[in-house]
C-alpha cells in the first residue's frame, strides 16, 4: 500500500511533461482531456489508498533522496486524505468543465501544465511529513496561482491581479519559512512527527505559521488579494481561489493540532481572526456588483466560518471545520462554475447588465440554485450541515459570542448571494442582454458543475459519508477524539438541547427558502416585489443590484473604509519607494568620486576594524 | 580540498560545469545576437582564465589567474563604454593589490596552511583582505563599478563578469573562510554588518532604478549580501547555501541579461521600466526574466532555494529571528523590484510601437528553456550537483 503514496504526485507531473512535450501536436480539446484523465488517474490513486486510512493506518514512501537534511517523504492520514481529495477531485471536476471553456483559448498547454502541477503541488503539500517539503509545495502552489491569474498576461488587470498575489501571498510565506528553520534549529529535524517538533513548538512558531496561513487563506487583513485575482480564467478562480488554494492555510492551521497540543490563546486568536475575517468578507460582498468579485469576498468571509471552527478547539469545532472545509470547496467551486458559464454566455460579469438568464439557462439556473442554496446553508445541502456542525460546536464550547457573529453573518451571506442569484438569473433581460444570443453551458462545462452541486446535495442529504469516510480519520489525525455519529439529513447529533433549536430552525428556514424560491422562479412582469422599509417604490420600480450596492456601500461607508487594509499596504510601499530615492541620490553623490568613495569607506572600515 | 569536507559541494567542478555552460551558451547567444566583435574569442580565454583561477592549487596562481581575467574582462568593457571601463578598471587594480597585499602579509601565499598573525598585524591583514574582497565582489559601499559595466556593456559581457568573474572571486573567499577562518571570526560582526548593509542597500537602490540593467546589477550587489552572510555565519549549512547560491546566482544572471538583450535588440534601446508587455512579443525572454528573478529570490522549485534556505537558516543560527526577519525583509524588497520590474516591462498590455507580433529566436529561446529546465531539477534533484549525493 505504502508504495501508492507516491502515484498521484508521479501521474501529475508525468502529465505535466506530457503536455510539455506533446502540447505543440495536440488540440486545445486533447490537451484538455489529457488533463482531465490525468486527474481522474490521480483521483483513483488517491482512492485506492482511501480504505486503508479510514481505517487508521498511514500510508508512506520515501519518495527519494530529496537533500541530507530532508528525504522527500510522503505521509498521508486523515487530514492528508480530505485535503488530496479536494485536490484531485474537485480538480477533476474542473478540468472536465475545461475542455470546453478554454477550446477557444490560445496558450492552453501552460493553461493545464500550471493545473496540474497546482494539484500536485496541493497534494505534496499535504502529504509532505518534512517541513521544508511543506514549504516546497506551499510555494510552488503559490507560483501556479501567480501565473494562474496572470494567464491573460497581455492584459493589465489580469497581470495587476496576479502582481498581489504574489506579492501578498509570497511575503507572509517567509514567516512559515522562519518558523520551519527555527523548528529545526532547536529540534534538529524536519520531520513534523518527530516529537521533537512538538517539544520545541512555542506560541512564536505558532503565529509565525498562522500569518503564513492567513495570507493564503485569504484571512483578514491580508485578504485583499483574492478579489483582484478574480480576473483570472473561471476554471481557475473555482479551484484555487475557492476550492483548493484558499484551503492551504487551513490545512496549516488543522495540521497544528497534529503536532502539538494547542494553547488556550491560540484558540483565541484564532477565533479572533476568523469572526473578523467572516464579517469582512460579508460587508464587501455585499456591496458588489461583479459576479466573481462578490463570490470572491464570499469565499473569504467562508474561510472566516471554517478558520473559526477549527478556533473552537473542541472535537465538534474539528469536525465542523473538516466538513465544512470540504463542503466550501464542492459548493463555491459550483458557484465559481456557474458564474463563468455565465460569464461565457453572456459576456459579462456584470450584475447590473444581467438578468432573467434562467430562462436561457435553466439547467445552469437549477446548479447555481443548489450552491446558493449550500452556501446559505439551506437544509438538504451540505452548506446546512456544516453551518449548524459550526453552531453546535460554538453552543457547546459556550462561545456566544461566535454564535451571535456566525449568524448575523448568515444572514448577510443569505442577503448577497440572494442578490447575486436575482440580478444573474430572474427578472427581465438586460437591455445590454436583450440584442445577445445567449446559449446554456456546454454539456462539458454543465458535467462539471453538476458533478460537485451533486456532491453538495448527496453530503447534504447524507452528511454521515463524509463525516465517517472522511471527517473522523482527519479528526484522528488531529488528535482529536471522533466519537460524533450523524444521521441522514445531519438530524441527529450527541449533542443536548442543541437538535431541538436546530429542529426548529430547519423546519422554519426550510419552508422560508422553499417559498423564496417558489416566488423567484414566479414570472412576474413588474419584476420582484421589495420591502423597502419605507414608502413603497412607484410602480415598475424594484431594488436592483446597483440599489442594493449603493445602498449597502452608504449605509457601511465607514466600516467599509476602515475595515480596508489596502490604503495601509500602498502607505508602506510609497514610503519605502520614497526613501530608496533617497539613497539613490546619496549613493549618486558618492558616486561621482570613486577614489575618494574608496578611500573614505576603506578607511571607516580600518579605524572600525581597529576599534574591534 | 577542505571546502569540499566542509561542505559536500565539489565546488570545482560544480563551478566548471556552469562556467562552460554559461560559455556554449553565451557564445550561442552572441552568434544571434552581437556582443561584440571580440567576444568570440575574449569570452572563451576569460573562462580559461577564471577556470584557472579555481582550478590552480597555489593560491597566488589563483589569485593571479582571476586578476588576468578581470584585466581581460575591464579591457573588454573598456572598449564598449571607457567610463565604465574605467570603473572596473580602477575596481579591478585597487581590489586586487589590497586583497594580495594582504594575503601575502598574512602568509595566505605560501603552500602550508598559514597561523593567523596577531595584533596590530592581524587587523591590517583582515583590513585589506575584507576591503579587496568587498571591491572585487562590489559589496556595499564599494559597488560603484558594478552598475555602469553591467548598464553599459553587452549582456554576455554583463554575464561574464558576475556570472563567471564575480562568482569565482567569492569561490575563492568561501575557500579563504575554510583555509584561513581567522580572517571572519575574529571580525565576524563586522562581515555580518556589511552583508546586511549590502542586502538592504542593493535592494533600496535596485527599487530606486529605471533602467532594467542597473536594477539587476544592484541585485547582485544584494545576493552578495545573503552569500558573504552565509560565509560570515561560520556553519557549514551557511557555507554550502553560499555556494549553491553562486551556482544559482550565475545561471539567474544569464536568463536575466539575456532577455534583456533579446528585447533591446528588438527595442533599439536599453529597457527601461517605460517599456511595457515586451512579453507579448517575446514570450520565452520574459519568461526567462521571470525564471530568473524568481531564482534570484529563491523561490521554489528553483535551484536557488536550496541555497536561500540553507543562507537563512545560517542567518537564524547565527542571529536567531531577528536577523531572520531582517533577511525576510530585504527579500521581501528584493520580489518588490522584480515583481516591478516583470509586471510593467514584460506582462501586460504592450505599448502601441511593440504591439506588431516578432517571431522569437529559436536558438536563444531552447537555451533559456533548457537552463530553467535545469534549474528546476538541480532544486528537485541537488544529487546531481557534484559532491551533493548525500547532502
Amino acid at each position: 500500500m505504502n508504495a501508492l503514496a507516491g502515484f498521484s504526485l508521479v501521474i501529475l507531473l508525468g502529465g505535466v511533461v506530457v503536455l510539455f512535450l506533446s502540447g505543440r501536436f495536440l488540440s486545445t480539446k486533447a490537451k484538455g482531456w489529457l488533463a482531465f484523465v490525468t486527474g481522474l488517474l490521480a483521483l483513483g490513486s488517491i482512492l485506492w489508498m482511501a480504505p486503508s486510512i479510514i481505517n487508521g493506518q498511514t500510508v508512506e514512501l520515501n519518495l527519494f533522496p530529496w537533500q541530507a537534511e530532508s528525504p522527500f517523504l510522503l505521509y498521508f492520514d486523515g487530514l492528508s486524505l480530505v485535503f488530496s481529495l479536494m485536490a484531485a477531485g474537485i480538480g477533476s471536476a474542473i478540468l472536465v468543465y475545461c475542455i470546453d471553456y478554454m477550446k477557444h483559448e490560445t496558450g492552453t498547454t501552460r493553461f493545464y501544465m500550471l493545473m496540474l502541477t497546482f494539484i500536485a503541488g496541493l497534494i505534496g503539500l499535504v502529504s509532505a511529513r518534512s517541513l521544508i517539503m511543506v514549504y516546497l509545495c506551499w510555494e510552488v502552489i503559490g507560483l501556479c496561482s501567480y501565473f494562474l491569474v496572470g494567464f491573460w498576461y497581455s492584459e493589465t488587470v489580469a497581470v495587476n491581479g496576479a502582481r498581489k498575489v504574489l506579492v501578498m501571498t509570497h511575503i507572509p510565506g517567509y514567516a512559515l519559512l522562519l518558523a520551519i528553520l527555527l523548528l529545526y534549529k532547536d529540534a534538529g529535524t524536519f520531520i513534523w512527527t518527530d516529537p521533537a517538533i512538538a517539544a520545541h513548538f512555542t506560541t512564536g512558531i505558532f503565529l509565525l505559521i498562522l500569518i503564513a496561513a492567513m495570507a493564503k487563506s485569504v484571512m483578514f487583513p491580508i485578504h485583499t488579494w483574492i478579489p483582484e485575482a478574480m480576473n483570472a480564467p473561471t476554471p481557475v478562480s473555482a479551484l484555487l481561489h475557492s476550492a483548493c488554494y484558499v484551503k492551504a492555510g487551513v490545512y496549516l492551521v488543522a495540521r497544528m493540532y497534529s503536532i502539538s497540543p494547542w494553547q488556550p490563546s491560540w484558540n483565541t486568536i484564532l477565533l479572533v481572526v476568523g469572526c473578523a475575517t467572516m464579517i469582512v468578507g460579508a460587508l464587501f460582498a455585499l456591496a458588489q456588483t461583479d459576479l466573481k468579485r462578490l463570490l470572491a469576498f464570499s469565499t473569504i468571509s467562508q474561510l472566516g466560518y471554517i478558520m473559526t471552527a477549527f478556533g473552537i478547539g473542541t472535537p465538534f469545532g474539528a469536525l465542523a471545520g473538516v466538513f465544512y472545509v470540504f463542503s466550501h470547496g464542492l459548493f463555491k467551486g459550483t458557484l465559481f462554475l456557474c458564474a463563468g458559464a455565465v460569464q461565457h454566455a453572456a459576456g459579462t460579469r456584470d450584475m447590473r447588465l444581467l438578468g432573467g438568464m434562467a430562462k436561457q439557462m435553466p439547467r445552469t439556473a437549477l446548479i447555481w440554485l443548489i450552491a446558493a442554496g449550500a452556501i446559505i446553508g439551506v437544509p438538504l445541502t451540505n452548506g446546512f450541515v456544516a453551518k449548524w456542525l459550526l453552531y453546535d460546536a460554538a453552543l457547546e464550547s459556550g462561545a456566544w459570542v461566535v454564535v451571535i457573529i456566525a449568524w448575523l453573518v448568515s444572514t448577510f451571506t443569505a442577503f448577497y448571494i440572494l442578490k447575486a442569484t436575482v440580478s444573474v438569473f430572474y427578472g427581465e433581460p438586460s437591455d445590454y442582454l436583450k440584442d445577445r444570443k445567449i446559449e446554456e453551458a456546454s454539456t462539458g462545462m454543465l458535467t462539471g458543475m453538476g458533478i460537485l452541486a451533486g456532491f453538495s446535495l448527496l453530503f447534504g442529504i447524507a452528511p454521515q459519508l463524509l463525516v465517517n469516510w472522511l471527517a473522523k480519520p482527519a479528526m484522528t489525525a488531529m488528535k482529536f477524539e471522533a466519537s460524533q455519529s450523524m444521521t441522514f439529513l445531519g438530524f441527529h447529533m450527541d449533542q443536548s438541547g442543541a437538535p431541538v433549536t436546530a429542529g426548529a430552525v430547519l423546519a422554519i428556514s426550510a419552508l422560508l427558502v422553499v417559498w423564496i424560491i417558489f416566488a423567484m422562479r414566479k414570472p412576474s412582469p413588474k419584476g420582484v416585489s421589495t420591502f423597502t422599509g419605507g414608502d413603497p417604490l412607484p410602480e415598475g420600480n424594484t431594488l436592483n443590484t446597483i440599489d442594493f450596492s449603493e445602498f449597502t456601500e452608504d449605509v457601511f461607508a465607514p466600516a467599509l473604509t476602515a475595515l480596508n487594509p489596502d490604503p495601509v499596504y500602498t502607505g508602506i510601499w510609497q514610503g519605502i519607494y520614497k526613501f530608496s530615492q533617497q539613497i539613490r541620490k546619496l549613493a549618486e553623490n558618492l558616486e561621482k568620486s570613486p577614489v575618494g568613495l574608496i578611500l573614505g569607506a576603506a578607511v571607516i572600515l580600518a579605524v572600525v576594524i581597529w576599534l574591534v | 580540498m577542505a571546502l569540499k569536507e566542509l561542505t559536500g559541494l565539489d565546488w570545482q567542478i560544480a563551478f566548471t560545469a556552469v562556467s562552460v555552460l554559461l560559455l556554449v551558451a553565451a557564445e550561442l547567444y552572441a552568434s544571434r545576437i552581437n556582443q561584440g566583435k571580440h567576444f568570440l574569442w575574449m569570452a572563451p580565454t576569460a573562462t580559461v582564465l577564471i577556470l584557472a583561477g579555481i582550478w590552480v592549487p597555489s593560491t597566488m596562481g589563483r589569485t593571479l589567474a582571476l586578476d588576468a581575467a578581470a584585466l581581460l574582462l575591464a579591457w573588454f568593457v573598456w572598449q564598449q563604454d571607457k567610463q565604465a571601463g574605467r570603473l572596473f578598471l580602477l575596481a579591478v587594480i585597487v581590489g586586487s593589490i589590497l586583497a594580495a597585499i594582504g594575503m601575502v602579509m598574512g602568509g595566505l601565499f605560501g603552500s602550508e596552511a598559514a597561523a593567523a598573525p596577531v595584533g596590530t598585524m592581524l587587523k591590517l591583514v583582515i583590513s585589506l583582505i575584507l576591503i579587496g574582497f568587498a571591491i572585487k565582489l562590489a559589496v556595499i559601499p564599494f559597488a560603484f563599478w558594478l552598475a555602469p559595466m553591467a548598464e553599459k556593456s553587452t549582456a554576455m559581457t554583463a554575464v561574464l563578469v558576475i556570472s563567471l568573474l564575480d562568482m569565482a572571486e567569492f569561490g575563492e573567499l568561501a575557500l579563504l573562510r575554510v583555509e584561513a577562518p581567522w580572517i571572519f571570526n575574529s571580525v565576524q560582526w563586522i562581515w555580518i554588518t556589511l552583508a546586511l548593509i549590502s542586502m538592504f542597500g542593493g535592494a533600496l537602490l535596485a527599487l530606486a532604478q529605471t533602467n532594467i540593467r542597473r536594477m539587476l546589477a544592484f541585485s547582485t550587489i544584494d545576493d552578495i549580501g545573503y552569500l558573504l552572510l552565509g560565509l560570515a555565519a561560520g556553519t557549514t549549512g551557511g557555507a554550502l547555501g553560499a555556494l549553491i547560491g553562486a551556482l544559482s546566482h550565475s545561471l539567474c544572471k544569464f536568463l536575466l541579461f539575456g532577455a534583456v538583450g533579446v528585447a533591446e535588440k528588438d527595442l533599439k534601446h536599453p529597457v527601461t521600466l517605460e517599456d511595457r508587455g515586451l512579453s507579448t512579443r517575446h514570450p520565452v525572454a520574459g519568461a526567462a526574466f521571470i525564471a530568473g528573478a524568481l531564482g534570484m529570490i529563491g523561490v521554489p522549485p528553483l535551484m536557488g532555494f536550496l541555497g536561500r534556505w540553507r543562507l537563512y537558516f545560517a542567518g537564524v543560527e547565527v542571529g536567531g529571528l531577528t536577523l531572520g526577519i531582517g533577511m525576510a525583509l530585504a527579500t521581501a524588497l528584493a520580489l518588490l523590484y522584480y515583481v516591478r520590474a516583470i509586471h510593467r516591462v514584460w506582462l501586460g498590455k504592450p505599448a502601441v510601437e511593440t504591439k506588431k507580433a516578432v517571431k522569437d529566436d529559436s536558438l536563444v529561446g531552447i537555451i533559456f528553456i533548457m537552463l530553467i529546465i535545469l534549474m528546476i531539477v538541480a532544486c528537485l534533484f541537488p544529487a546531481l550537483l557534484p559532491g551533493m549525493g548525500g547532502r
